[in-house]
């Protein structure tokens, strides 16, 4: 059996065969097994740790006594391409640096050109009255400022595009 | 008496339940969107606000006192809280501001000002310019003098903001720019000092009374855990001192509260380091982390203050104050812990806060409540206390965990994570702790999340859809609401 799911935002996929088998998320993969099940109270075994699933409700679980509310999405597994889906996941090139939360633009520190190292703060944003330092993950060259002081951006929007040869 | 609570969220309920305790009448202020906010149900009486901008305006805010015929105000913590303007103005209406007197507010509102008041006083401080600096290069030669790394500070700052650590000249030249701009934006005032920046200390603060007869102590906290300067856990007492130390720091506290003629509550903070502490400054109001030293103490600060305000006087004796216990407190904020921890707005869908043995939890928010975006996003304070540190642990552990809020994610995960952390454990954990092991504290909360989302996952796969649980009147209208914001998404 194989499923798909976004629970909590994050994007799972299970492969059981009677009662074992894998869970996969992004970028981290467990191995799971079916114990004991009594009604709506699971045992399950993940990577050799016996984790007890009860549901409160249709949104609550109590997990290992810690009461944990959930929202699930049923995913599809062959991704179709229609217009929820590409919504959901709006890919952002990876030349661009975006903005981690939305905010107003207070100060812009390089300019095109510019060579930058990881680390280096490159745009100032003001957002919940604080400043928040948007800082380079790589080490290149600016190609182009996308902003300007005022701007007022959403997250995600990209604020830096770096060239794409130098890296 | 007619008490005024010129604050808002989970710190006006506290103190509406003060004053009711004391069989005062509360009075709420509130902004147009807030209305129907906890804080506003649970007040005598209401008077609404022009904007969210309003907490910070000393006219509106003093003419709203006068017409809702308050006896005294109550500032709470923030916004106007330190504003000796705001004091001096309620003073001249008569009416009874319940903190300190304004001169002492506009003293302790100058950091440098205040560092020289202890340095007279005898209390230890870290080298540091004793004027603002007036630009770029002189703050540099100074840094070169003391030597790096040294922090930047704002002369008017507080809460965390407008401080800036730089570790070289370059690094420097940026920090000291930045924190005149955060400083300007939030205090309105851009001047800013240098300090020699201690790495790997403790923060130490010790609470203070004082009435007309003198300054009382109610023994200090540990809040060592922080996040870019911004308090996560706060504990008292602190698991680091020896009691020789504990009583020295808290006579500290004593000396610089008297130097100023420090009247009602305030915290006197320090670092701690190697068995020396370093006078930092005085906060000239309640704290956020108050409820930590009333488990311990058994005093209830806000209606000492009040007291002490209507009475010129406290309603104990030093000699009562006796640590008993430990107590330790997380604040749960809305905020997104696995992607940057950028805050998390919306509303809250469902909330049941924990209880039972040893807990409590100040909170100002309610099912079907939104956070607001322009305030700082505290959902909740959790509070703990056991007869030790252990149980203290082993009690807020568990009460995070009976914590059931959905509709806006929470930190309660970091909180658990750090509640199991090692050096946590231990009591070792100095300031900037988080900055440097965060990564490592950060994969063991997202492994131990993700082994729960796991096993639900399984769970989820393996039950019939027809098998669900009949849902219940509140889970199918919880049902329409989650609907709604998945289509938001």
């Amino acid at each position: 059996m194989r499923r798909s799911f976004e629970i909590n935002g994050f994007k799972v996929e299970v492969e059981l065969k009677d009662g074992k088998g894998k869970v996969r998320f992004d970028n981290k993969e467990f191995d799971v097994e079916l114990k004991d099940r009594k009604g709506d109270k699971f045992l399950v075994s993940v990577s050799g740790e016996n984790v007890l699933v009860r549901f409160v409700d249709d949104y609550t679980a109590l997990i290992n006594g810690r009461f944990l509310s959930f929202y699930v999405i049923e995913r599809p597994l062959i991704k179709r391409f229609d217009g929820r889906a590409s919504k959901m996941e709006t890919m952002v090139p990876k030349e661009f640096l975006v903005a981690p939360i939305a905010g107003r633009v207070t100060d812009v520190l390089v300019k095109s050109g510019h060579k930058v190292s990881k680390g280096d703060t490159l745009v100032v944003l003001e957002s919940m009255k604080m400043l928040i330092e948007v800082k380079s993950d790589r080490n290149g060259k600016v190609e182009e400022v996308l902003v300007k002081r005022g701007d007022v951006v959403t997250k995600g929007q990209p604020l830096i595009k770096f060239s794409k040869d130098e890296k | 008496m007619r008490i005024l609570i010129a604050n808002r969220g989970e710190i006006a309920v506290r103190i509406i339940r003060a004053i009711r305790e004391m069989g005062f009448v509360s009075i709420a202020v509130y902004p147009p969107d807030e209305k129907d906010a906890p804080y506003v149900k649970m007040a005598d009486e209401a008077y609404e606000l022009s904007s969210p901008r309003s907490f910070l305006d000393v006219r509106e805010m003093v003419e709203i006192a006068i017409k809702a015929k308050a006896d005294a105000v109550h500032p709470g913590y923030g916004f106007l809280s330190e504003n000796p303007i705001f004091a001096q103005a309620l003073m001249d209406e008569g009416i009874i501001r319940i903190g300190p007197r304004p001169k002492t507010l506009e003293l302790l509102g100058d950091k440098v000002e205040a560092k020289r008041v202890a340095i007279k006083a005898g209390v230890p401080t870290l080298p540091s310019t004793l004027e603002p600096t007036k630009s770029v290069e002189e703050a540099l030669a100074f840094a070169d003098k003391i030597g790096y790394p040294v922090v930047v500070k704002a002369v008017g700052g507080g809460g965390g903001m407008g401080i800036r650590v730089a570790r070289t000249p370059e690094e420097l030249m940026v920090a000291r720019n930045i924190a005149a701009k955060e400083a300007k934006q939030a205090f309105g005032d851009e001047r800013v000092f240098i300090e020699k920046y201690l790495e790997r200390t403790k923060h130490i603060e010790v609470q203070i009374l004082a009435d007309d007869s003198g300054v009382y102590h109610l023994y200090e906290r540990d809040c060592s855990v922080q996040r870019k300067f911004q308090k996560i856990i706060e504990e008292a007492p602190s698991p680091a001192l020896t009691d020789e130390e504990r009583e020295r720091v808290a006579s500290y506290a004593v000396r610089v509260a008297e130097a100023v003629e420090f009247y009602n509550a305030g915290t006197v903070e320090f670092l701690y380091k190697d068995g020396r502490f370093y006078f930092l400054e005085v906060n000239p109001r309640l704290q956020v982390e108050h409820g930590v030293t009333e488990l311990i103490t058994g005093v209830d600060i806000v209606k000492e203050q009040i007291n002490v305000a209507l009475k010129g006087s406290v309603t104990f004796d030093q000699r009562d104050i006796k640590v008993n216990g430990h107590a330790i407190e997380v604040r749960v904020y809305a905020e997104d812990p696995f992607s940057g921890f950028l805050p998390s707005h919306g509303m809250i869908m469902r909330y049941r806060p924990p209880g039972g043995p040893g807990i409590r939890v100040d909170d100002g928010v309610a099912e079907g409540y939104i956070i607001p975006e322009y305030y700082n996003p505290l959902i909740a304070k959790v509070m703990s206390r056991g007869r030790d540190r252990n149980e203290a642990i082993i009690r807020l552990k568990r009460a995070l965990k009976e914590f059931v809020i959905s509709g806006v994610k929470t930190n309660i995960p970091l909180h658990l994570a750090l509640l199991e952390d090692e050096t946590f454990i231990e009591g070792k954990v100095r300031t900037r702790y988080l900055e440097e092991k965060m990564a490592e504290i950060q994969e063991r909360m997202l492994v131990e999340y993700l082994k729960s989302l796991a096993a639900l996952a399984v769970a989820l796969s393996l039950r019939p859809k027809k098998e669900k649980l009949e849902r219940s009147l509140v889970s199918k209208l919880f049902a329409r609401f989650s609907d709604m914001r998945i289509r938001r998404r």
